[in-house]
This record gives C-alpha cells, structure tokens and sequence, in this order.
C-alpha cells in the first residue's frame, strides 16, 4: 500500500511520494473551489493510499503551561478544559505534557492547535468522503522538533531554523523536553536560499526578534547562550555568514551558531538522501509513522480500521501458521501411528502364521479337547494319587502281627481320611476348594491269649507291638485299650475273671499324617 | 444503536485474507486431525485384533503344550474307563458273578446316587459313586483279591473305610464291610444340572 503526504501551507496544498528515496509531486492545489474539485479527482486515482496531512501554516498556536501534578484521569480532564477555553474555534488541537512534576509540583504543559480550521476541515472530509486512510493529521513544528530530538545530535536547547516550500522560514526554540515555542515567517521576496549572505542577515535578524520574544517568555535568561541550528539545504553552508552577521550586530556572545546539514540528519535519521526539510519529513511519515498530532479520532477512523484490518490480517495469519504447525505435528504423529500399524500388521501376520500352526498341529494330533485333558490329568494326580493306600497299610501290620503269636487280632477298623467334598455339605467344608485330609487310621482290637492272668505278660507284648508299630513310617500309635490300665489317674477295679480269665482284650488305633495335596 | 458497517469496507481485503486464512487453517486443521484420528482407530483396531489373536494363538499353543504333556495319562485315563460315565453293569456284573462264583463270600453291595464333588480342573470335575460292599472273605488273602478285582474295572475304587471282624472267635471267616467311592471325571456341572 503506498504512502501519500499532503503539505498544506498556507497558500496551497501539495501532495508528495517517496519513490526511490527521491521525493515526487504528485499534485498541487489551491485552496480554494477548484483546487477542492482537483484534489477530489486526484484521490479518486489514490484511494488505496494511505496519506497523511503535513501542515505547516502560521495559523499554529502554541502555548506553553503549567498544570498540578494530578492522576491520570483528573490531568486529562483539565487539560481537556483547557483545551476547550483555548482553542474552542477549532477541533485540530492537542496537549502534550513535557514534564512531569513530582506530586505537589507543577506539570510542563504545551498546548498547540491549528487554528486554520477551513482548508483542514476540506481536506480532512474529502478524504472521509472516499473512505480513504487518512494516518494522522501533523504539524511540520513538531514533527521537526521530534525528529531532532531523535536524531542523537546532542543538540538540547537551541533555535531551529528551516525553511518551507512557500517561501517561509521557521524558527522553533526546542529544549531537552520539547518544543516551547514555534513561529513562521515569510522571506523578503528578494531572497533566495542559494545567497548566503542575504539569508544570513535575514537569518540573524529573525533569530535576534525570537531570542527576545524567549527572554519575555522568560524561557531565556538575558545572559543565556542560544544555539542557533538551521537546516541548510544540501550544498549551503550558512555559519561563516551568519557568524560574520553576528559579529556585526554585536549580539554574537549570545548565539552560537551552527549547521545541521540535511545529509547528517538523513544519515542520523536512517533515512534515504534529502535535498529538503520537506523530503526528510515526508519521508519520516511513510517510514516511521509518528503518533498523530491533531487529528481526532473521527478524522482517522478509517486509519484505526485499517489498524484493525491489518491486525486482523496478521492475527488470521498468525493462526494459519499456527494451523500448520498443528497440521505438521498432527500429520508426524499419525505417521508415527502408521509407522506403528505397520509394525502391527506385520506382527498380526506372525500371529496369524503362529495360530495357523497349532491349529494344524492340533487338528492333526486329532486330541480330544486339551483342556479337559490337562483338568483331568490334574485331578488324576491330585485327587486319584494321592489317595491313601491302606490296605498296604493294613499288610504292613499284618506282616508285624506275624511276630506275635499271643495276640489275636478281632478287628480291624480302617479309615482313609479322605472323601471328596459334596457341594451338598458345602457349607460344613471349611474350605472348600480343598479336599478333607483327615489323618488315615487304622484301628486294630484283639486279645492276649491265653492270659492266665499275666497282667504283665500281657502288658509286655502289647507295649512291644506298640513300639514295632511304631517302627513303620509315618506312623503314630496310640493305645486306645490295654489289658490293664496301670496309670495313676485312673480308676481300677479288680474282678475275679471266670469265663474270661483266658483272654485279655486291647485295642490301638495307628494314625497315618496325610499331606494336602 | 445502529451500528456503522461502512468502514468494513476500508478492510475488505483484510477480511477475505482473514477469512481464506482461517478458513484455510481449520480446514488444514480438520483434515489432519481427520487423517490422525483415523490412524488412531486402525491402530486401536490392530491393536485389539493383535491382542485377540495373541490370546487365541497363546490358547492353541497351551493347548497343543497340554495334547503334548497329557496325552498318555489322559489315554490311560480313558482306557481304565476312569472319564466320563461310569460303567456300573461292570462293577455289578462282577460282584454278581463272583457271588455266584463263590457264594461263601456272601457278597452284598448297594449303590447310592452319583455326586459331583467340588473339586474340579479346567473343563472337568470329579464325580463319585458310593458303593458299600459287604462280604465274608475267609482270610485276608481273599479279601485282597477281591479288592483287587475291583481295581481291574472300569473305573476308580478308592477305599473310604473298612471293618474287617471275625465272624467267629474260632478264627472260621471274616466279615468285611466297606465304603468304597468309585470316582470318574467329567465335563463340569452346569447349575441348572447341579440342582
């Protein structure tokens, strides 16, 4: 989008484009029905150009103040009521503090309007009219005073001198925090930028009427030194005339003059080559847009859109590339899980070549269902097993008994210890995953014969029995009858046998400690 | 308030960049996350199937293990008639045979109803049938050769008790009564079967 600057002076208006760091004029108009009928047509062919509106007329008041330090709110609030008593006729105006005061102390204050209402108000609604981005509304004064102010010259309290397109010089006394005061004048007729010694006097001569004007303000003290800076076009070089002037009137102990040559302000500035203070300005506007001076925010509402436009256009941007770094890292993962599928269908297929395989096996094997293979080989050794063998048991004893012909066995009671757990009786299993392993016993009755009342006869063979019993493995005994019971804590009583007396009974139960299995 | 839209028209270019950018960029967007998602549900897909086939090939692969590792037992199992229904015409047909054979032994014997125990291994559980035997050996010998005949049959006698008296001081006899559990294994009761 290219940039368009509209000077108005006080007697024309002209429209500028820096093209190629070469400063072009595209248009000049007068100030008045015809010249609003060109300029008209002429923004017709620059509608897409966003313009800015450089005044440089004498018509710019500038008024220096000081206001309480207050809040923020409270400060705008009086300077807008200033503002108001000031410069009521006009809606081009502006307060600018310059310095701060510390609370309970004064604010430095620059009020500054343009009080040439007319051909601004002309300008400013052509541009509305055709919707065309009007950037800010500035003075040529302040603008000058800021970019000094940034160039980094070490100039911190001096009179700028600079001339203007229509044949007038500016003198602007500008200090550290900023313009103070600002005025145009109009060159004698006679006088052209390329005579030194003429402008020099010229020069001289206006500067000694603003030195005075300043000691009246009291900005200048009478004994102050003042810098006297004019922004010579390229080429001139104005001191050595100047100084000369000086010395003849006298005055030269309070000036100390000196050229700001437009190339070292251009070269400070980073700004293309300039052969004018115009150029320079132009070229400030459409590479480093100021913030605006007096344009309110009406006059500058299609600038505040296309603001609005342009942080619409990066943020929707922003969000595009933001989409595609989304999109990228999406896409990378889903490569990554493609990656992955891929690795999974190969490994499906070596599943699937696993499954085949013992499918095959199994179906040439022709077996029968192979778990209920494994369960019943499970229970087999489990419960089949491990069930006590108890009539090699009851032989092992009878091969004992052999040995004791005295003693006739009457009975024998076995008991496996062992049965399967009903689901029926469920409830009385203490646990019923596991089978009743109860000790096996084998409970042997019999009598000692003949006895002829040999009470320790008969004593002995069955103690002896008793301990061969216990001789077997993994057996206790445990005597359940004895012909006599001899222990202290028992009754006995004596009986005169008869019938019986050729036999004595006894009885033993052997118990066998089953493992779980 | 009536809002004024005529500015709009000062980023009209503006807008339609914006719109085709953000358009651009949610359509890029949904596409990806479209693509991803779909990558998602494949993998997911893959991975149930991979898991589901895993699960089935570790089975065969158990299974064929079990063929290999219980083949014989399982075959000596069924040859002694220990699997699946038991084959009591053989028990009864024996123990009427050798009552004919030696009526001395005086055999008697009663069946109660089969039952299925608890116990109970993959697809199969242990079921018995209680038999007691009463008979009159004439001494210990005989009493192991019937004992022993029991065990040539179909199926799995497992001796639960036994009293063995004398049917006589005179040591002429003996009397033998025992409970006796003819155990077999088969598929696992369902509930219904279980009531």
């Amino acid at each position: 989008m290219s940039h368009c600057t509209l000077f108005l002076s006080n007697t024309q208006l002209i429209a500028f484009q820096v093209e190629k760091g070469q400063l072009i004029e595209h248009g000049r108009f007068a100030l008045d029905d015809e010249g609003a009928v060109a300029l008209a047509g002429f923004l017709d062919a620059w509608k897409e150009a966003v313009f800015s509106l450089l005044v440089d007329v004498v018509e710019e008041d500038f008024q220096l103040e000081s206001i309480p330090h207050l809040g923020r709110s409270d400060r705008n609030d009086l300077l807008a009521r200033r503002l108001d008593q000031n410069y009521r006729t006009t809606p081009y105006r502006r307060a600018f503090v310059q310095k701060f005061a510390k609370s309970g102390e004064q604010d430095k204050v620059l009020l500054s309007a343009l009080t040439l209402v007319a051909p601004i108000d002309a300008i400013v609604n052509v541009l509305l009219a055709k919707q065309i981005v009007l950037q800010g509304i500035y003075s040529a004064a302040l603008l000058a005073g800021e970019m000094m102010h940034r160039s980094g010259l070490g100039l911190t309290h001096y009179l700028l001198v600079s001339f203007t397109p229509g044949g007038g010089m500016r003198q602007s006394y500008l200090a550290a925090d900023g313009l103070k005061f600002s005025r145009v004048s109009s060159l004698p007729e006679d006088v052209n930028l390329q005579d030194s010694e003429r402008l020099a006097e010229v020069i001289v001569v206006e500067a000694l009427r603003a030195r005075q004007y300043l000691s009246t303000l009291r900005l200048l003290g009478r004994e102050d030194k003042l810098q006297l800076a004019v922004l010579a076009p390229s080429g001139m070089d104005y001191q050595p005339a100047i100084s000369q002037r000086l010395t003849g009137s006298g005055e030269a102990a309070q000036f100390v003059p000196s050229d700001v040559p437009l190339d070292l302000l251009t070269h400070k500035l980073h700004l293309p080559h300039a052969d004018s203070l115009l150029q320079i300005l132009c070229s400030w506007l459409e590479l480093h847009p100021p913030v605006n001076h007096y344009g309110q925010g009406r006059h500058l509402i299609h600038s505040t859109w296309r603001k609005r436009g342009i942080l619409l256009r990066w943020s929707s941007l922003g969000c595009l590339f933001l989409a595609l770094v989304w999109t990228g890292l999406a896409v990378l993962e889903a490569r990554e899980i493609q990656v992955s599928i891929n690795q999974s269908l190969k490994k499906t297929g070596q599943i699937g070549e696993r499954l085949r395989r013992f499918n095959l096996l199994l179906k040439q094997s022709q077996a029968s269902d192979p778990a209920a293979m494994k369960g019943a080989v499970e229970l087999y050794t489990k419960e089949f097993l491990t069930w006590p063998d108890m009539e090699s048991h009851a032989q092992q004893v009878s091969r004992v008994l052999l040995d004791f012909p005295e003693l006739v066995l009457d009975e024998l009671r076995w008991q496996s210890g062992r049965a399967p757990i009903d689901p029926a009786n469920q409830a009385e299993a203490v646990d019923a995953s596991a089978p009743l392993a109860m000790p096996e016993v084998l409970e042997i009755k019999g009598r000692v014969e003949p006895f002829d009342l040999q009470y320790r006869q008969a004593l002995a063979s069955v103690e002896r029995l008793s301990t061969r019993l216990s001789g077997l493995p993994g057996v206790k005994v445990q005597a359940l009858t004895l012909p006599l019971n001899t222990s202290s804590k028992s009754a006995v009583e004596g009986k005169m046998f008869t019938l019986d007396s050729q036999r004595v009974d006894f009885a033993l139960r052997l118990s066998w400690e089953q493992k779980i299995p | 308030m009536k809002i004024d839209l005529q500015p709009l028209s000062v980023i009209r270019h503006d807008l339609i960049l914006s719109g085709a950018a953000l358009g651009l960029g949610l359509l890029l967007i949904a596409l990806s996350q479209i693509y991803f998602w779909r990558a998602q549900d494949e993998q997911q897909a893959l991975r149930s199937n991979v898991q589901s086939l895993t699960l089935q090939a570790d089975s065969q692969e158990n299974a064929w293990n079990n063929a290999q590792q219980y083949r014989a037992l399982y075959q000596m199992l069924n040859q002694r008639g220990v699997l699946n229904a038991e084959q009591r015409l053989d028990w009864i047909e024996y123990l009427t045979e050798l009552n004919r054979a030696s009526p001395a032994l005086n055999v008697q014997f009663r069946f109660e109803p089969q039952r299925a125990f608890m116990a109970t291994s993959e697809t199969v559980q242990l079921y018995g049938s209680k038999m007691l035997l009463s008979f009159e050996p004439r001494n210990e010998d005989e009493f192991s050769l019937v004992l022993a005949g029991l065990k040539q049959l179909s199926g799995w006698p497992a001796l639960e008790q036994c009293v063995m008296t004398r049917l006589t001081e005179e040591d002429i006899g003996l009397k033998v009564v025992c409970d006796i559990e003819w155990l077999s294994i088969g598929p696992v009761m369902v509930a219904e079967e279980a009531q």
